[in-house]
């Protein structure tokens, strides 16, 4: 399988994770889930708050961060890693 | 327009879009979490102080995950280094955070830390400025002889220094080719914490220079490791303000959609770029970032509510975010016209990295 292929399945398993994340997230906030949640703080269920931010924010950038390299990746973009030491041993470094 | 219910406000979502964005390609690029602009942007929006920094500092765990998965793709994260610089930047903003309290609580005045912080921040910023300054001079010299530029190199002056002091253990961190005490490392951290703590911010405005003065780290590197480090210690403030109630995931999560893609551009103009140009930015940042504090000095200072102040604010945080970005986009559009063989202006050319 070329390069590019696989990165449009990729693309397009992760495009299907954020769109529920994102479905997720709008159908709580339109609910009001999220001021419920504000109520569980001083009923010593914060922790589940906790949990639930972190996790979401941990996820979700895991997720975007992921789709964006492989539609790079689908583009043909090709993202090599910079040379830091090529100069090291030179006067200039001085 | 949606309606943040908890704080009672409505606020444009395209807004909240745009600002993740913009902010994100100031955090890819220069390393920071991007707090100490997000933070009074959301304040001048109408969050409550408090919501507004737990907000960030929220929306900045995801970004910087985004930010790290990217960088670690260009080779730019040294991961043993920032986990060990994490434990001491966390007990450092805990320290910080506890003699701010307790300066409070003998009556020393907010205004004697803050200034102490302005001056530090200052002195960081006029380094990097002069340091980068000296180098950019040393570079143009070269491109006037019509002499080749020699890759980008670490700044070395401060940390060759330090890596000499021998207090075991000495750590070798293969990744950025540094040998170090693990006790300088750790403090560091720790004072950069402290620094930060005090301040009010995450940390990045300082530990981006420290990593890149200090221990040595070629200046991507900084970048990359420091938003690496970035994620456990927004983490950290995250716990702490969604338990006490100041978070409004919703609001993070918009912008978050914003950012994922700004914060891609600014990590992937640090190819196109030498050093200088991110150390341009960075002192630059910096001393925004300085005029910032200056005005919440006076803001303190002044016992009545002053027009010209906050409209200080809105200035400073609205024009430091465009100029900031302007730089960026500004060197990125050069970088990729001298790539492709356009002509550039002379002063600019040593500025750009010619392949990577």
């Amino acid at each position: 399988m070329s390069k590019r292929k696989k990165a449009a399945i990729h693309v397009a398993a992760l495009s299907i994770v954020c769109g529920l994340i994102i479905w997720h997230v709008v159908h709580w906030h339109s609910t009001g889930m999220y001021v419920e949640m504000f109520t569980w703080l001083p009923m010593g269920k914060g922790y589940i708050t906790v949990l639930y931010n972190l996790g979401l924010m941990l996820v979700l950038g895991a997720a975007l961060g992921f789709l964006m390299q492989k539609i790079t990746d689908l583009f043909g973009y090709e993202v090599r890693e910079i040379q830091h030491f090529e100069g090291e041993g030179t006067n200039n470094n001085k | 327009m949606i309606t943040l219910s908890a704080i009672g406000i409505e606020i444009n979502i395209f807004l909240l879009v745009f600002l993740g964005l913009a902010v994100g390609i100031v955090s890819g690029f220069v390393g920071v979490g991007g707090g100490f602009l997000m933070t009074p942007i959301l304040i001048i929006l109408g969050f409550p102080a408090h919501f507004a920094v737990g907000t960030s500092l929220t929306w900045i765990v995801g970004n910087s995950i985004i930010g790290t998965l990217r960088h670690r793709q260009l080779g730019n994260i040294d991961m043993k280094l920032g986990i060990l610089m994490v434990v001491g930047t966390i007990c450092g903003i805990e320290v910080g955070v506890r003699v701010l309290n307790l300066t409070r609580n003998i009556g020393l005045a907010d205004e004697v830390v803050l200034s102490v912080s302005i001056c530090m921040l200052l002195i960081i910023g006029v380094y990097t400025f002069w340091e980068t300054r000296q180098r950019k001079t040393k570079l143009d010299d070269m491109l006037r002889r019509k002499e080749e530029l020699p890759p980008d190199v670490r700044a070395v002056s401060i940390s060759s220094k330090l890596q000499r002091i021998n207090i075991p253990p000495m750590i070798h961190f293969a990744k950025s080719r540094v040998t170090i005490s693990l006790w300088l490392i750790l403090a560091v951290g720790f004072l950069t914490g402290i620094l930060a703590g005090l301040i009010g911010v995450g940390g990045g405005i300082i530990m981006v220079p420290s990593l890149i003065y200090i221990i040595g780290l070629p200046s991507f590197m900084a970048v990359g490791t420091d938003i690496f480090q970035i994620i456990f210690s927004a983490a950290y403030g995250c716990i702490r303000h969604t338990m006490s109630g100041n978070v409004i995931i919703f609001a993070a999560f918009i912008m978050i959609l914003g950012s994922c893609a700004g914060i891609q551009f600014g990590v992937l103009a640090t190819r196109y770029l030498r050093g200088i140009a991110m150390r341009y930015v960075l002192a630059s940042t910096i001393l925004v970032a300085v005029l910032g504090s200056i005005l919440k000095l006076i803001d303190i200072i002044s016992e009545s509510a002053i027009t010209w102040l906050q409209t200080g604010v809105v200035a400073v945080t609205f024009g430091g975010m465009g100029l900031i970005m302007v730089m960026i986009i500004g060197l990125f559009t050069m970088a990729v016209r001298y790539r492709t063989g356009k002509h550039i202006p002379i002063w600019v050319k040593s500025l750009v990295a010619k392949e990577n």
